[in-house]
């Protein structure tokens, strides 16, 4: 018993002991940025991910060749060099040849080189995971010499150096082949360890709860002011927001459309909003009947109010897409009119295809967030107005692969592109190579826009790139294996204090953090 | 001769049990949806790299192959790589387990203390006002599931109070102690780290009073109810009566005997605050075996689930035995009969 109590009165005394060390914590909080996560990460191996909420450490970590320039919170199109000094393309029309700067050292003090772009490259290629998805055209990575890399391509691609500003298209130190397990090219121990040139490397991850990153000593573009930062992970939105409310986080990221409004009320945070090209889409599957016949499909488009899913749904925070392509990518018409909601039109045409009145859809979807489940709902409850019954078969993330594969009716298709060009939205949405896994989730296919996609894809004239994207356009518009419900705004919140962010609202999750700094304690 | 028939029946039981749970488990996570192959190779991998990843994790074979498999692994400490991190997941948990363990001793420490005292004070004044309102107290301890006691200790000390802090082990602006024991409080104070350790006792007190508040009511219930028939028996009257103080009496004789149930359901207790810990843990964000499960379970992370449970099972079995065997040594009736 006495123990117990000296151990009791050690715990209630245990406050008081450390008073004189409140300034240093202090101190070190005002250096530590902490932002708050929606989801925990899976991987921090670049050349494994696609997804977006793996990126934040991966961007802080390594540097890529080249970033997209940003202004006001979105690309603006263009490229400058990270890594790569000058680049051009070769003259037979489809290689592209990069100088690299000097200097930029890896986290091990070791040069960035050639021989490590090979590397890196070359690795992604052969672990033929997402990333290298984007790298389909890439033929052979060349070291030149220590400073000189060329990208030789199967065919010419306009957007090459625009795929290389993309997150997971990073230079890694080859040094982790030492870590190398069997064949895996360190992939295991990639998967959490970092080994790049960017202003931080990741100091520690404790799994599900938070990562840290400190200063990479050799980088050439040193931290500003943060010398820490924290990827803290906070699923439950409420709970983010509090942690916001108190200070205990700096960024606060998924902010849901529904607490937006009492977000941006919040004394002493800021909300950032800004369109992104992030699609919600309703994809119908083309290659099952009835969705086969194109009447079934305009039918059940003119059967949805898009505005009101936008108000109702989204509380406003999104923009309605009158086309497949939406504002800020080239192609994009603005002149296009709303498509209205049309229930006689729609209930003519199902009855014109044969469909009898009840009859009963499935609409599988991943409900990844309230919004998610809030459109389901909207789509049925709107649906059957037209007369179709829709059930709503809920899948775990994993059971997705049923959906990738063409097991299913109707389902809920979330569809982004990284920077302003038709290219992403265009070639994995609707061209028939991508059915399935690469995303063409309405497994449409029309060989005229295959054509099409294909030659725009490597039309090193932008005038004639863009015609050839509205043509391929036009055509999917008319066929319609997809309803457009509209493009969300991208939201973030962060503390006033928190100073000098050049947030990028199409890559959510990537911060400057390195030239970010906190109340006036600019250095 | 029975103790020994006895003890090597349990252990044969105690093998059955374990065996049995290495079965179901295996067998439901390969019913569940999703395929751990597909989760590996990526969100957007081809079905080329798909099947190549199949047949690396075996899952091309008839289940009951793989099955063998995972038997033939386990009787190695092999339980298998995360399908998450590719890393060994037992190395995963083993690195998180001081986090959970010193939640849950704290936690036991808070439960038993106010179990033994308030057990104590209640049976000493049995059937006054005092009694009723701990007895009632106690039920409420054991009605109230942690989720919602956790939810509302955080909201009102951190969010509404803001005298404590609300998630984590450690404020994120300090780092971690050098890790010797794995125990943040220990290794502050071994190593002087007084900011340390008093932010990491700021942040163990809410978790660790949800969990000791949810199990204190069983305990404080056992101890009312021992002492209550120790403290009636005619050695404690008779001690009472020669004259030794009424203190001494409670506490070095009645309490003594009292003890012994009470020990008993302790170590089962130990091994209830580890599930309870699941729900806990992810409440206050404590990065223990609890949140690790939890986030497999989301991740669909078989070997990290399977894992999990067989250890929990197995810690589940062997404290039964131990007690078992400590009510052996206790209890010679027990020896007797068998």
């Amino acid at each position: 018993m006495r123990l117990l109590g000296i151990a009791l009165a050690f715990m209630l005394s245990a406050p008081w002991l450390a008073a004189c060390d409140d300034d240093a914590v202090s101190q070190a909080r005002r250096q530590t940025l902490i932002i708050g996560k929606a989801s925990g990460l899976s991987t921090i191996d670049p050349g494994t991910t696609v997804m977006a909420y793996n990126f934040a450490p991966m961007s802080l970590s390594y540097e890529r060749l080249l970033r997209f320039v940003v202004a006001d919170g979105s690309p603006t199109g263009a490229v400058e060099g990270e890594l790569a000094e000058s680049w051009r393309l070769d003259d037979d029309g489809k290689s592209w040849l990069f100088t690299l700067k000097q200097n930029h050292r890896f986290d091990d003090g070791s040069l960035v080189t050639a021989a490590a772009v090979r590397f890196s490259f070359l690795r992604t290629l052969r672990l033929g995971l997402g990333p290298a998805q984007a790298l389909s055209g890439l033929e052979d990575v060349e070291a030149i010499d220590a400073r000189t890399v060329r990208f030789r391509l199967a065919a010419p691609s306009p957007i090459f150096p625009l795929i290389l500003a993309l997150p997971p298209m990073v230079v890694i130190n080859p040094t982790v082949l030492a870590h190398q397990k069997g064949d895996d090219l360190a992939r295991a121990w990639l998967s959490e360890h970092t080994a790049g040139s960017g202003p931080y490397r990741v100091a520690s991850w404790e799994r599900g709860q938070r990562i840290v990153l400190k200063p990479n000593p050799y980088a050439a573009e040193t931290p500003r002011y943060f010398q820490k930062i924290v990827l803290k992970t906070v699923k439950d939105n409420a709970s983010r927001r509090l942690l916001l409310e108190r200070g205990d986080i700096d960024i606060f990221e998924g902010v849901t459309p529904d607490m937006a409004d009492k977000v941006a009320q919040m004394s002493g945070v800021v909300l950032f909003e800004r369109p992104t090209p992030v699609i919600v889409a309703l994809a119908m599957n083309t290659t099952r009947a009835p969705f086969t016949d194109i009447r079934v499909r305009k039918a059940i488009s003119l059967a949805i109010d898009r505005r009101a899913i936008a108000s109702g749904v989204v509380h406003g925070h999104a923009s309605l897409v009158n086309g497949v392509l939406p504002a800020g990518i080239p192609g994009h018409d603005p002149d296009l009119p709303e498509v209205l909601r049309d229930l006689s039109t729609a209930r003519a045409l199902l009855k014109e295809a044969g469909i009898a009145p009840r009859t009963a859809f499935t609409l599988s979807y991943v409900p990844a967030s309230a919004t998610v489940d809030s459109t389901a709902l909207a789509i049925q409850n709107q649906l059957a107005d037209a007369g179709l019954k829709i059930r709503l078969e809920t899948l775990a993330p994993s059971a997705f692969a049923k959906v990738l594969a063409g097991d299913f009716d109707l389902t809920l298709s979330n569809w982004s592109a990284d920077f302003p060009d038709p290219w992403p939205i265009m070639q994995f949405a609707y061209h028939s190579l991508n059915a399935g896994e690469g995303y063409n989730l309405s497994r449409y296919a029309n060989a005229e826009v295959d054509g099409l996609l294909t030659r725009a894809e490597h039309a090193m004239d932008a005038e004639e790139r863009t015609a050839l994207y509205e043509q391929a356009q036009r055509i999917v518009m008319a066929e319609e294996p997809m309803v457009n419900l509209f493009a969300v705004h991208g939201l973030l919140a962060y503390r006033t204090d928190v100073r000098g962010l050049r947030y990028n609202a199409w890559q959510p999750g990537i911060y400057n953090v390195e030239s970010m700094y906190r109340g006036d304690d600019a250095p | 001769m029975m103790a020994l028939n006895r003890i090597v029946w349990r252990l044969l039981m105690l093998l059955a049990v374990v065996l049995c749970v290495t079965l179901i488990t295996f067998v439901i996570s390969h019913q569940l949806p999703g395929d751990p192959a597909q989760l590996m190779a990526g969100p957007r991998a081809g079905p080329e790299a798909i099947e190549k990843m199949r047949a690396a994790l075996g899952l091309d074979q008839p289940l009951h192959a793989q099955y063998a498999r995972y038997l033939h692994d386990l009787l190695q400490g092999d339980f298998g790589a995360s399908i998450v991190t590719q890393r060994p997941v037992l190395r995963e948990l083993a690195a998180v387990f001081p986090a959970t363990l010193e939640l849950m001793l704290t936690a036991l420490f808070i439960s038993v203390t106010l179990g033994v005292i308030l057990g104590v004070a209640a049976a000493v004044r049995h059937g006054s006002w005092f009694d009723h309102f701990i007895r009632a107290a106690a039920t409420f301890g054991i009605s109230v599931p942690s989720f919602w006691l956790g939810l509302m200790l955080l909201l009102i000390f951190y969010g509404q109070l803001g005298i404590l802090p609300g998630v984590g082990r450690l404020d994120d602006a300090l780092d971690p102690p050098a890790a010797m024991t794995g125990f943040y409080t220990l290794d502050a104070a071994l190593q002087g780290q007084w900011a340390v350790l008093r932010n990491a006792l700021e942040h163990l007190l809410l978790p660790a009073l949800t969990l000791a508040l949810v199990s204190f009511g069983g305990m404080l219930r056992i101890i009312r109810a021992s002492m209550i028939e120790v403290l009636s028996e005619d050695y404690i009257r008779t001690a009472i009566a020669s004259g030794i103080p009424r203190r001494t009496v409670i506490f070095n004789h009645a309490l003594r005997n009292a003890l012994i149930p009470f020990v008993t359901v302790l170590g089962l207790e130990f091994a209830a605050l580890l599930f309870g810990s699941v729900v806990v843990e992810t409440i206050f964000m404590w990065p223990g075996a609890g949140s690790l499960v939890l986030e497999a379970i989301f991740a669909l992370d078989f070997p990290m689930i399977m894992c999990f449970t067989v250890i929990v099972s197995m810690a589940y079995v062997i404290i039964n035995f131990a007690v078992d065997l400590l009510y052996m040594a206790i209890n010679p009736q027990i020896r007797e009969i068998g």
